[in-house]
């Protein structure tokens, strides 16, 4: 899987069981929703966290857990996780 | 419309009551994930890209008030107050809770829906003409069909685990409105000297499109279940479970030749007529009963004065149709606004369109596979009232067949399959055409839009298809033109290289303005123009050949 990244700068994502609910690995808090909190993972530190969130789904709390590469700044790089990071309804399209 | 028999109730019931364990297992960890997805697939239940996502059925398109309320309901209570209807009659909703979904499957039973057969690789949700039994020159009403190949469908333990999904549609006229050429199977209403059906097999669209290749040019009514049962064990016995890419009967089809795979059928066929009950006359006159027309009265004035209103005509012009029944007439609610994407409708307008179908339609809606509502049976002199209430809820929107009517798949802003966005696209070509006021000169055009090569947005069918692409993390535009899912059915063109997201919109103008220029008259489609000129002057048009 790491062999396809091309960041140096990561976080876990997932989706909530329950509630499907977009959530980001933190490591104080957990699964959280909010994407500031969501620790970065640095390339050489991967493995660790792979097993970390292994260990995760076993607890039963998320599903489709990946990593989302964010560039040197920080940032969401792929479009498609920048529209899942900000989530999205109807009125959204008004007047694109 | 059809209702449930106590067999059809208790098959829903049951169903519901074994999904609600297993998701009750799931959440205790009982299950997991990798045993869980196969089971909420079976109960339509995905998950996309934000949040799951829950397709629930309209079998062949109907759709009662009462059922249309509960939509509303259960939008408001358990989702984000809206509903998507998607491109083979059903609805999905975007946002629903694992731990509501035994409460939603119990609610839309209570009103005679489910989401079963909306998943998995099974045979879906069968679709129909949304104009079934409305119009005098049909041969025969399709619904009847589609609820008998449904019963004798749902769960039918030898289809449940086919090689890949498997999509039927069927039609009663000869102008083909449900896309039967890019089914798996599609069926034709055909009268010879008694009333059958001719069967085409081996349409689809996907990264392999395909057009259907007639496959029986006569299957008598009592033979048709006996006939798809050979189509279906040949299809189980020898399409790809190897590869999901070529799993589908289309690429069975293909790689046997149709010959062969007739000869096949038909032998099959031979021998299941001998061991198989046919379809008895007095069970099809049974389910024919629910389809029945409702009381249509005799209505006067067929020709009223209606107020000046230039908003109004416009939407008579393109909205409504001629009922077979004198006095009335079909009204088609167009789901593409400028406000909203194509196809989703929020529940405020849910239930305003059901208080309107009962007070002036029976209670009847029906749902295309275009992302329309029909409210079939319009009194006449009711219309001017009915457009009045429409446009007060943003349903009046005068362009069905044109080119802002297009379809269009939920792309990347929802769906985890998606390569980039298609909504905005569609949205976008809204707004600018609509602005520059060219979609009435221009006529009826199809324009589609999918978000990924799985084309569930129908591009290789639209006159104009628009297929979102990835290049490099930018979006990208591939344009294909002369495609049709009517009765002369042909999958479109890719014109050259594809257009980024801020040049698309000018190449669709530049297109249409081609087609202006060299069509020979107004009444010459946008198809009959390509036949006639190329693609030749829109390639022009659209790149720099120097």
């Amino acid at each position: 899987m790491a062999k396809k990244l091309k960041a140096n700068i990561f976080v876990y994502s997932a989706n909530d069981l329950i509630s499907g609910d977009v959530v980001f690995y933190s490591e104080q808090n957990g699964w959280v929703r909010d994407f500031i909190s969501a620790k970065r993972i640095m390339k050489e530190e991967l493995e660790k966290f792979q097993e970390k969130v292994s260990a995760e789904l076993k607890q039963n709390n998320i599903i489709n857990p990946y990593l989302v590469e964010l560039d040197d700044d920080g940032k969401i790089t792929k479009l498609r996780e920048r529209i899942r990071f900000k989530g999205i309804n109807i009125k959204d399209f008004k007047n694109v | 419309m059809y209702r449930y028999d106590e067999f059809d109730s208790k098959l829903v019931i049951n169903r519901v009551k074994q999904f609600t364990k297993q998701i009750k297992r799931r959440i205790s960890g009982d299950l997991t994930e990798d045993e869980f997805k196969p089971l909420r697939l079976m109960n339509g239940l995905y998950l996309q890209l934000h949040a799951y996502m829950l397709r629930v059925a309209i079998p062949y398109g109907e759709l009662s008030s009462k059922q249309l309320k509960m939509l509303a309901y259960i939008s408001k209570k358990y989702d984000r107050g809206y509903g998507h209807f998607t491109t083979r009659q059903n609805i999905q909703f975007n946002w629903p809770k694992l731990i509501d979904i035994p409460k939603i499957l119990r609610n839309l039973a209570k009103v005679e829906m489910h989401a079963i057969q909306t998943s998995g690789n099974c045979i879906r949700n069968v679709t129909a003409d949304h104009l079934a039994g409305l119009l005098p020159e049909e041969i025969e009403d399709p619904r009847p069909w589609c609820e008998i190949i449904r019963k004798w469908s749902t769960f039918h333990p030898e289809f449940s685990f086919l090689p890949r999904k498997f999509k039927i549609a069927v039609i009663g006229c000869n102008e083909d409105r449900a896309g039967i050429l890019v089914h798996d199977i599609g069926i034709k209403i055909i009268k010879r000297k008694e009333i059958g059906f001719q069967i085409f097999v081996g349409g689809g669209q996907g990264r392999s499109p395909f057009i259907a290749k007639k496959i029986s040019d006569f299957v008598s009514k009592k033979n048709l279940l006996t006939y798809l049962e050979a189509i279906l064990n040949i299809y189980n016995s020898l399409g790809r479970r190897d590869n999901i890419y070529k799993a589908r009967i289309k690429i069975l089809v293909n790689e046997l030749g149709i010959e062969h795979f007739k000869k096949l059928v038909e032998d099959r066929f031979k021998l299941l007529k001998q061991k198989k009950t046919a379809l008895k006359g007095i069970e099809i006159d049974k389910i024919k009963n629910y389809f029945k027309l409702p009381s249509l009265e005799t209505v006067g004035k067929i020709n009223p004065e209606f107020p000046k209103n230039p908003n109004f005509e416009k939407w008579l012009k393109f909205n409504t149709l001629n009922h077979k029944v004198k006095g009335y007439k079909i009204v088609l609610v167009s789901l593409k606004s400028k406000n909203y994407p194509p196809g989703d409708m929020d529940y405020k307008q849910m239930i305003h369109l059901a208080e309107l179908a009962e007070k002036y339609s029976f209670g009847e809606i029906r749902v295309t596979h275009e992302q329309n509502l029909v409210i079939p049976h319009i009194k006449i002199t009711d219309l001017f009232e009915v457009w009045k209430i429409l446009d007060s809820i943003t349903l009046a929107t005068p362009n069905i067949g044109l080119l802002t009517d297009s379809i269009c798949c939920p792309g990347m802003d929802y769906c985890a399959l998606a390569t980039a966005r298609s909504i905005p696209i569609a949205q976008k070509i809204t707004n600018f055409f609509e602005a520059k006021k060219k979609q009435d000169e221009i006529g009826p055009l199809k324009i589609k839009i999918s978000g990924c090569i799985n084309a569930c947005g129908h591009h290789h069918v639209g006159n104009i298809g628009i297929l979102g692409l990835d290049k490099n993390g930018q979006e990208f535009y591939q344009i294909t033109l002369g495609g049709s899912s009517k009765e002369n059915a042909s999958i479109g063109k890719i014109i050259g290289s594809s257009f980024s997201s801020s040049e698309i919109i000018p190449a669709i103008d530049k297109i249409l303005d081609v087609y202006l220029e060299k069509r020979d008259n107004k009444n010459q489609t946008f198809i009959q123009t390509l036949e006639q000129i190329g693609l030749k002057p829109f390639q022009e048009a659209l790149y720099d050949n120097n």
